[in-house]
């Protein structure tokens, strides 16, 4: 009879190395021979036994294990919007369900019907169609992205993007060998705040890829064929319709220590826009070090598509990376010329550093300059602190601009020690401005964080409160709060407040693959979203996914950031990445709304894998360990994931 | 079939993965009818003599039926590989009569979660020290029955407390080097002292050259040390990268070994 128990001891002790987690792992007690032979120590109990027990949270309704595990949500969205004094309004349904199928895969479906301004939108996911000899298959129906074979995902330097359309995607895999894919529809621009909208480009985008893996060897083939796209351009916002095709290759050697890439990419759009455009990315890792260069020679007006790519470029780059247990440093240079030579030509240097003095404190800065037509320069020096008040920094920054512009600023973050399902931060900012003779003080204050704030109810968001000061003195404010009431296992309703009236621009960036945006003007917005939430589940898995037959479930919600600092973590002022698909252990898929947030609802409890897919994240942002970040769900928590999208180095 | 290849076949066809099963899931005890997640994984507390402080383990039930779970308090020990020992008996010197639990067993409903409370109340006269015991949450035997066979499966999770009395501290310090081999694999180990009056755990930044020419970073393990014990703690090599590292001998390690606020210059040479 003991059997089993004396197995499972066994095999508890075996793997008793594995690194603990909530809880220490033993192994099972001793049989009840042997622990009637031992002199037991009897517990005292608090208050003698009398202690109330509490009120237990559970689930409210009978669980329906029938059949395939199955979740489904709706929510109704009403709000009320101001942008630049003009009032509106956003209403309307978001939907969204999911199944799991032993034969025809993961199927997903999401969609709007905005009823205020009009527009809908659905998609139709299915993800991990089994077939035999290895084929596996990924299908995509509605408002969707087109699919982009790897090696034109896996870019350092430049990106092939990809277009949002109405229509279909299909993608077929080889047991790691083999990728085909194809892509047609109706090109648009996702818009919207809660609620998504599609507004239609017109014309058309057929794209096609494959690519072969064999060992060592990786070779690939994209085409995009793109017919009376209505682009909008100038700031008349006339409309011009753009017609092209477009050709990448690519082929890649990679080892443990060496990646050679080489790509190709030929366009042709209307008006005799003909373009050719080669480069070649290079990687060697020797122990800490890793090599980064790359050389590029890209014509003017080059395609993907109807959407203009990287151009006029000819140069090359060099980064050397460095870290160990003290030091984390990196250098670089770019030589870039202009093909045209209407361009401009010069060289760019960046390089950055990090000392950890002991485990609690750690100093380092950096600096990048460009020397080319018009002159320019960024720098900054910081220090971290460990502490039982938590994590400090204080960085001081500098900008200089030809122009002339400066900048400086000094900035305090603080993540605050609070207890475990809280976070607090805090970010202060001093700065001041030049700019043409006309200078300026800014000074602002953030706090970001959130938390229960009781069993059922939870507080999360960020407030920015600024002062600027030149001839006069303006205050501004930033808010994006949200209050969330689980009123049972299936309803909820969240309120969300959004207040912009700040005039803090975005940072200084000098890179020599983006060109200077001006500060855009900012438009002066508030907002209040009040979102009722119906969501339920139901079904057995019939292999597991991540999670136990019929087991607990939680929620991940995060926020998709751009990291400005590069401390890893949120600060207060680091702002949110729009329109970037998520997908959780590969099969569900999401995307970050206007503020950057994502959120997978009822997700089995165990180890799950969030994978940020790229595609339509600005250069020069990216997101480490191939954009995958590995999270553990806890029964009805909600587990918020900040995911850090840091610049290329 | 005769019982015994009908055991040996139901042990591989159920009672196998359920072991696996419950060492796999992260953090949590997973047998037939029973799983459950238990947070937080350790306590670290202060308290004063004569003081009384309440907390709280939260007990997760994802099962759709309810689950009853055993609680009570065991003494542990750390073996010199770093091995949990758990004891019923009291042990000498153990602080289990200072603490009180809510009950001694709970049930928790389907899909609940429940907030279980313990006490620990130092008495005026306690000296300064630490209190260390484990809280064990145990499920209930399940029969796990296949035709006429039944077989005993249970788990159990020790969540461990320490709770230092009056302000006590570790004193840490190297009382020698060497090298072991366990499992074949051959790592330098820095014996440590604590002669203080609460556990420490070693860290800091160690690196050193191979005798092949390789430079490595070491990391101490983290174990705790505990209160008047000499522990050996493992120096594993690392290059940054996620791979095993074969360390040619001889090597010389040198940096600065850390705990709490205090730091100590190491270098030494580890030769077979």
């Amino acid at each position: 009879m003991t059997l089993g128990r004396v197995l499972c001891a066994a095999l508890g002790l075996g793997l008793a190395t594995l690194p603990p987690a909530w809880a220490q792992r033993v192994d099972a007690p001793p049989a009840p021979s042997a622990r009637a032979a031992i002199e037991v120590y009897t517990d005292q109990l608090i208050d003698g036994g009398t202690l109330a027990q509490l009120r237990q949270e559970s689930e409210d309704h009978a669980y329906d294990s029938s059949g395939n595990p199955r979740y489904w949500r709706i929510e109704g969205v009403t709000s009320n919007i101001s942008q630049a004094g003009i009032r509106s309004q956003e209403q309307g349904l978001r939907f969204a369900g999911r199944i799991e199928t032993p034969d025809y895969g993961a199927l997903t479906l999401d969609g709007t019907v905005r009823l205020k301004p009009n527009s809908s939108i659905f998609s139709l996911s299915q993800r991990a169609l089994p077939f035999d000899r290895g084929w596996l298959a990924n299908n995509n129906l509605g408002n969707v992205n087109t699919v982009a074979i790897d090696l034109a995902r896996s870019q350092y330097r430049f990106y092939i993007p990809t277009f949002p359309v109405r229509g279909a995607t299909t993608e077929w895999l080889h047991d790691g060998d083999l990728q085909l894919q194809a892509s047609v529809g109706e090109p648009g621009i996702f818009d919207g705040l809660r609620l998504s909208g599609f507004e239609s480009l017109h014309g058309s985008v057929t794209t096609a890829g494959a690519q072969w893996n064999d060992g060592h060897w990786h070779a690939g083939i994209q085409v995009a064929d793109t017919r009376n796209v209505n682009l909008s351009q100038g700031a008349a916002q006339q409309v011009q319709s753009i017609s092209g095709r477009s050709l990448y290759g690519a082929g890649a050697w990679q080892d443990r220590d060496i990646r050679i890439q080489i790509n190709l990419l030929d366009s042709d759009a209307d008006q005799g826009r003909r373009g050719v455009g080669l480069w070649l990315d290079g990687e060697i890792r020797q122990d800490r070090y890793r090599h980064n260069f790359g050389g590029f020679r890209l014509d003017p007006n080059l395609f993907w598509g109807y959407q203009q790519v990287a151009s006029d470029l000819l140069g090359g780059y060099y980064r050397l990376n460095f870290h160990d247990q003290r030091w984390q440093w990196d250098g670089g240079v770019d030589l870039v010329e202009s093909v045209s030579g209407k361009g401009p030509k010069g060289i760019y240097t960046t390089g950055n550093v990090r000392y950890q003095i002991d485990r609690a404190l750690a100093i380092g800065g950096g600096a990048t300059a460009r020397h080319a037509g018009n002159q320019g320069w960024s720098s900054f020096a910081f220090a971290e602190k460990q502490s039982s008040w938590g994590s400090s920094r204080l960085q001081l920054e500098t900008t200089y601009e030809a122009g002339p512009q400066r900048s400086t600023r000094l900035t305090f973050d603080q993540s605050w020690p609070v207890p475990d399902g809280t976070r607090v931060s805090t970010s202060l900012a001093i700065g001041r401005e030049t700019n043409n003779g006309d200078t300026l003080t800014r000074t602002s204050l953030s706090i970001y964080g959130g938390g229960d704030l009781a069993s059922n109810l939870s507080l999360d968001g960020n407030v920015r409160i600024s002062n600027v000061k030149d001839r006069v003195s303006a205050n501004g404010t930033n808010a994006d709060v949200s209050l969330n009431w689980r009123i049972n296992s299936r309803w909820s309703l969240v309120a969300s407040y959004y207040d912009n009236r700040d005039r803090i621009p975005a940072p200084l960036t000098i890179d020599p693959l983006i060109p200077l945006i001006p500060g855009a003007a900012i438009v002066q917005s508030r907002a209040m979203f009040l979102t009722l939430r119906y969501e339920d589940r139901a079904g057995t898995r019939n292999a597991p996914l991540g999670g136990r037959a019929g087991g607990g479930a939680g929620t991940i919600a995060g926020v998709l950031f751009l990291d400005q600092n590069d401390t890893g973590r949120r600060s207060a002022s680091d702002p949110g990445a729009p329109n970037v698909t998520i997908l959780l252990d590969g099969l569900y898929s999401t995307r970050t709304d206007a503020q950057g947030r994502f959120e997978f609802p009822l997700v089995a409890v165990g180890r799950h894998m969030l994978t940020v897919v790229p595609d339509n994240l600005p250069l020069p942002w990216s997101v480490g360990n191939d954009g995958k970040v590995e999270v553990v769900v806890r029964t009805r928590e909600t587990l918020n994931v900040d995911i850090a999208a840091g610049r290329r180095k | 079939m005769s019982k015994l290849n009908a055991r040996f076949f139901y042990f591989l066809r159920v009672v196998y993965p359920l072991c696996l099963g419950s060492l796999a899931m992260f953090g949590e005890v997973h047998a037939q009818g029973f799983t459950a997640a238990i947070s937080p994984p350790r306590f670290e507390l202060a308290i004063k003599p004569g003081e009384r402080v309440r907390q709280v383990i939260e007990i997760t039930n994802p099962n759709h039926q309810s689950t009853r779970f055993r609680i009570k308090t065991a003494d542990w020990q750390l073996d010199p590989e770093g091995g949990l020992a758990f004891f019923d008996e009291l042990q000498p010197g153990s602080c289990r009569p200072w603490v009180a639990i809510e009950g001694r067993d709970v049930t928790v409903s389907a899909s609940g979660k429940y907030r279980y409370r313990f006490e620990i109340g130092a008495p005026a006269s306690a000296t300064i020290g630490e209190c260390r015991f484990a809280l064990l949450i145990e499920g209930d035997d399940q029969q796990v029955a296949a035709g006429s066979l039944s077989f005993p499966v249970t788990g159990r999770i020790g969540v461990i407390v320490y709770a230092s009395i009056g302000e006590a501290v570790p004193q840490l310090e190297v009382i020698a080097t060497k090298l072991r081999t366990i499992n074949g694999v051959t790592l330098p180990y820095v014996d440590v002292k604590n002669s203080g009056k609460a556990h420490g755990r070693i860290s800091g930044f160690l690196s050193g050259t191979d005798a092949s020419g390789k430079k490595l970073d070491f990391d101490p393990a983290t174990l705790p040390i505990l209160p008047g014990e000499s522990r050996g703690i493992a120096l594993t090599p690392s290059n940054g990268r996620d791979e095993p590292i074969k360390v040619a001998y001889p090597v010389t390690i040198r940096g600065t070994l850390e705990w709490g606020d205090k730091s100590l210059p190491f270098e030494q040479r580890f030769a077979p």
